[in-house]
């Protein structure tokens, strides 16, 4: 009888796993979704109704197309299928068009491009070193990694309440990462290529990949002692890798070239104009920097070393996006964002060229990328953590220390992703998924590596139950206080910085665990 | 509000489905929490309590309580559950013949001259105590109670009203006894009926109490009380709560699908006779998920169908398909459907050993797969009514077509239920013996 369950269930307990993901996905339907819903709608409009010239011209909504080409083209394609559905919300002048049609339509596109996330995740699962399996099928790495990538609680409330398509986009992500533990590096680097001209985020992890390739592909052997070896260079890789990428940024970029609209492009692509933080503060350094700015200015108001005048009236938290000045410690700019950046991403660029480990450390370097630029960029995302997040739980099911910093990084970046969804109706769902993934994925990853060492120290103990208050205190606690109205940003003030902590931590044990890592000689043949 | 359902979930119904599974025995812990979560995704529930919106879970989690302790035998405490889930809940009453009977069951096992008599004489306090309790601010006058009795139970209703999945709307719809007979022949005739399909089960447990009998003549009981009862209820209230008040074809319903004409009725929409079987079927769901798993998970599907009439106009159809697949999902990936789905996991050895022997009939598997076969029909069945009910528009002359459509095939489907669990009841004998645990 068991025989016959382990036979018949080889694989059919993934597809229950994705099922049943699916069908709670169609369940969060009629949730509540942001405003990007009328951004992507607004997409749709464009792209249908307008010729190719006009796509990053216009702009009668305030949602102006701000992603590179490919996902242009994607909401062209998306567009031939929704004048099934309704033809009225491809009119570029209906603002605000929503009915239950519209919703129903974009919803399921949602769901239906996650389809390349589920078929990514299964490749992700053949990579996994299944060596120390035990017989039970909930103590096995592959089922584990299963439901941390296609359970994941950030990508559901992202893109299925929120509403964004980061699922299929993670999904090309991971299936290169696949690729490149496959030793298909062709493969990998196209769709990285690809993926970048879908949402030009993924510039963050994009020396990650360069150098890798070029080390560890390029060279095509190294000396035993891991240096590189200078003559193994092979023009052959060199160029063909650079032809894909050419390929595809031509066709990509190709006609918006012929038409002189590049600098436009770029304008709409990166815009500097936006302020050092998001209306709501991601929880990286910034996050830190302008809370210890605020607590000197209060300070220093109090102490009446400064002079109530010059303080600038802009609050940093009012919740809008403006461009403001800090008052007490210095004020930053672009330029210096994107230095800090470099020097936060170079030891682990230094460790890939110099100490190359395979694709598992391609991957530790890569999620180091995205959490270094999360941490020090530009007008970051809070959403932005789930680059570093998904293909930290590649790391998490093999070794116990990954585990340990994957719990932290996850469950404080998950959480900071509450204020997303501030609706009344939501906020059972989603203390109750954040409750489900967080439980499953401790008490499972405490399973997996029960033969080591604890996963948490007391500190990192107390640092998560830590959120347990904070939440009751942002959302249960404060509305009925007087504070209220005085100060209305303190529950979001207190979750980025609470949060910021978290995952700098994690970023820093990340970092030390790279730096660390055991030398060339000793890592697993892959 | 729908804060206070979740809450009383919680805190009624579901520990008590946990509890119920970590007291199942022989059975692996894997087993039962899979258990768990297969009861816990019944869809019926989950849409009438938390999409239409009532209470029930707190009166199903009471009953199951007093199953556990009645079966635990803590007896005392399972009575005094099971008094509280009535008095929450009047339609508990489906339940309380096989409580009545197990326990009655025990004391004469127990002797009726000794400790049986003392426990009869427990019981019954029990019962009248918490009956006391729970009545005492309605007793202060004969008037006042009897409002509250009347409420409780209108009498002064007919047989049944609209679209019911039981036998008396689905024979209606061919001869139309709700006019031809009188008043006091349908109670009569209702009363008889209801009480003849469930006394085998119940004299069978009152002789031999046990457990496992118990849960299997829950079962029965809360379908024959459902398939023949006399249907009574508030129905004005209910309408002007839901306001669905069909104002357009209120006037034009057709109860028959012959060329009788069109007739003066009532609107269609009341939903207390659906919620009638619904107080009932999550209890035989949990009981006997353990035991005969193909069969239960189909009776949850068609009990979730029968609902579907009442669910589309609450705008639930989507949700209650997508739950009605979670529920599916669950029990295939959980529960070893198709071995169940054998003459051993449908508990039907006994029975057929002993057709094979009265009529001389071969074959070995003609009974699993005449379920089996039994199986695909009804699925085909409700897919396609469901398919119409969401997709097409019904034909002018008969408006209530797919509802009336939707009634008949729920009703077939529970008359078969009730004669399959009443066969594995009376054929139940030696019942620890042959039992072999399918895992």
């Amino acid at each position: 009888m068991a025989a016959l369950g382990t036979v018949r269930g080889s694989s059919s307990w993934f597809s229950a796993l994705a099922l049943g993901v699916t069908l709670l996905k169609c369940l969060l339907i009629p949730t509540y979704h942001s405003t990007d819903f009328e951004v992507h709608r607004n997409w749709l409009a464009i792209t249908h109704s307008l010729p190719l010239s006009q796509w990053y011209y216009e702009a009668t909504s305030e949602w102006t197309l701000d992603y590179p080409p490919f996902f242009a083209w994607f909401e062209y394609v998306l567009s031939h299928v929704a004048k099934y559905f309704d033809q009225e919300m491809l009119k570029v002048h209906n603002l605000n068009y929503f009915n239950s049609r519209t919703l129903l339509f974009q919803r399921f596109s949602v769901i239906f491009t996650d389809v390349l996330f589920v078929y990514a995740v299964h490749e992700c699962c053949k990579c996994i070193d299944g060596r120390k399996a035990s017989k039970e099928l909930t103590e096995k790495p592959k089922f584990i990694l299963s439901v941390l990538l296609l359970w994941n609680f950030g990508l559901l409330i992202v893109d299925h309440i929120h509403f964004q398509y980061n699922g299929f986009l993670s999904g090309i992500m991971l299936l290169s990462i696949a690729r490149l533990f496959q030793k298909r590096h062709m493969e990998g680097a196209f769709l990285f290529a690809v993926l970048l001209h879908f949402k030009h985020i993924y510039i963050y992890v994009a020396p990650a990949y360069g150098i890798y390739l070029l080390r560890s592909y390029c060279f095509t052997a190294s000396k035993p002692d891991g240096s590189v070896r200078w003559n193994s260079f092979s023009f052959i890789r060199v160029f063909s890798l650079g032809l894909i990428v050419f390929l595809v940024s031509a066709l990509s970029l190709g006609p918006f070239l012929a038409l002189n609209q590049l600098p436009q492009v770029f304008s709409r692509l990166f815009p500097f104009k936006r302020g050092l933080c998001h209306a709501y503060w991601a929880p990286n350094f910034w996050a830190l920097y302008n809370a210890v700015d605020k607590v000197l200015s209060i300070i220093g108001l109090e102490l009446k070393l400064l002079d109530p005048n010059k303080i600038p009236k802009a609050s940093m938290t009012s919740g809008l996006v403006q461009q403001f000045e800090h008052t007490v410690l210095p004020s930053v700019t672009p330029w210096a964002t994107f230095i800090c950046t470099l020097i936060a991403i170079s030891p682990s660029v230094f460790c890939l060229w110099f100490k190359p480990q395979g694709p598992r450390g391609f991957l530790r370097c890569l999620i180091l990328c995205a959490l270094s630029s999360f941490m020090f960029g530009w007008h970051v995302h809070e959403k932005a953590i789930l680059l570093a997040i998904l293909p930290m739980s590649l790391l998490s099911v093999e070794k116990a220390g990954d585990a340990s910093i994957f719990l932290i990084l996850t469950t404080t970046g998950h959480y900071s992703l509450f204020p997303l969804l501030f609706t009344t109706p939501e906020l059972p769902i989603k203390i109750l998924l954040m409750l489900l993934f967080t439980i499953y994925s401790i008490s499972s990853l405490m399973t997996l590596f029960r033969k080591e060492k604890p996963l948490f120290n007391w500190m990192e103990t107390f640092y998560l139950l830590g959120l347990g208050p904070l939440e009751v205190c942002c959302e249960f606690v404060f509305p009925f206080t007087s504070w209220k109205l005085t100060y209305p940003f303190i529950p979001l003030l207190l979750t980025s910085v609470y949060c910021a902590v978290g995952v700098i931590y994690a970023w820093f044990r990340l970092y030390v665990s790279m730096l660390t890592g055991p030398p060339v000689g000793k890592t697993k043949k892959q | 509000m729908r804060a206070t359902v979740l809450v009383a979930d919680v805190v009624v119904y579901i520990p008590a489905v946990v509890v119920y599974c970590c007291c199942l025995k022989e059975v692996s812990t894997k087993k039962k929490v899979a258990n768990a979560l297969c009861i816990l995704l019944y869809p019926g529930l989950i849409l009438i309590d938390h999409g239409h919106f009532q209470y029930n879970s707190v009166s199903l989690g009471f009953a199951l309580w007093g199953v556990l302790g009645v079966s635990c035998d803590w007896d005392l405490l399972g009575s005094l559950a099971f008094c509280l889930a009535l008095n929450y809940k009047q339609m508990e009453l489906y339940h309380s013949l096989p409580f009545f009977c197990f326990l009655l069951g025990k004391c004469f096992q127990k002797g009726l001259k000794g400790k049986g008599l003392g426990l009869l004489v427990k019981l019954a306090g029990t019962v009248a105590a918490s009956f006391t309790l729970c009545w005492l601010p309605f007793l202060s006058g004969r008037e006042q109670t009897l409002q509250v009795l009347r409420r409780l139970f209108p009498v002064d209703r007919g047989l049944f009203e609209d679209k019911v999945a039981n036998v008396w709307c689905s024979i209606n719809t061919f001869v139309k006894i709700k006019d031809l007979l009188p008043r006091d022949t349908q109670i009569l005739m209702s009363f008889c009926l209801t009480f003849l399909s469930s006394l085998p089960a119940c004299v069978k447990l009152t002789l031999r109490p046990s457990p496992r009998g118990f849960r299997l003549t829950l079962v029965s009981c809360a379908l024959s009380f459902f398939l023949f009862s006399f249907q009574v209820h508030e129905k004005s209230i209910l309408l002007v709560a839901l306001g669905r008040w069909d104002k357009d074809t209120g006037a034009q319903h057709a109860f028959s699908l012959g060329p009788a004409g069109l007739r003066q009725s009532r609107p269609s929409c009341d939903p207390r006779p659906l919620l009638c079987l619904l107080c009932s079927s999550p209890l035989p769901v949990c009981l006997v998920l353990n035991e005969v798993p193909f069969m239960s998970t189909w009776f949850s599907l068609v009990s979730t169908f029968s609902l579907l009439p009442l669910l589309r106009k609450d705008g639930l159809l989507l949700p209650a398909l997508l739950t009605a697949a979670a529920f599916c999902t669950a029990c295939a990936a959980f529960l070893p459907l198709r071995e169940a789905a054998s003459e051993e996991g449908l508990r039907l050895r006994a029975f057929a050993g002993s057709l094979r022997r009265r009529l001389r009939l071969p074959g070995a598997a003609l009974l699993p797969r005449a379920t089996w076969w039994l199986f695909l029909a009804s699925v085909a069945a409700m897919v396609l009514l469901t398919l119409a009910t969401a997709t097409l528009h019904p034909p002018q002359r008969l408006p209530d077509l797919f509802s009336v459509l939707v009634c008949f095939v729920s009703c077939l489907n529970f008359l078969f239920f009730l004669v399959y669990f009443n066969i594995i009841i009376m054929w139940d004998s030696k019942s620890g013996r042959n039992r072999k645990k399918v895992n």
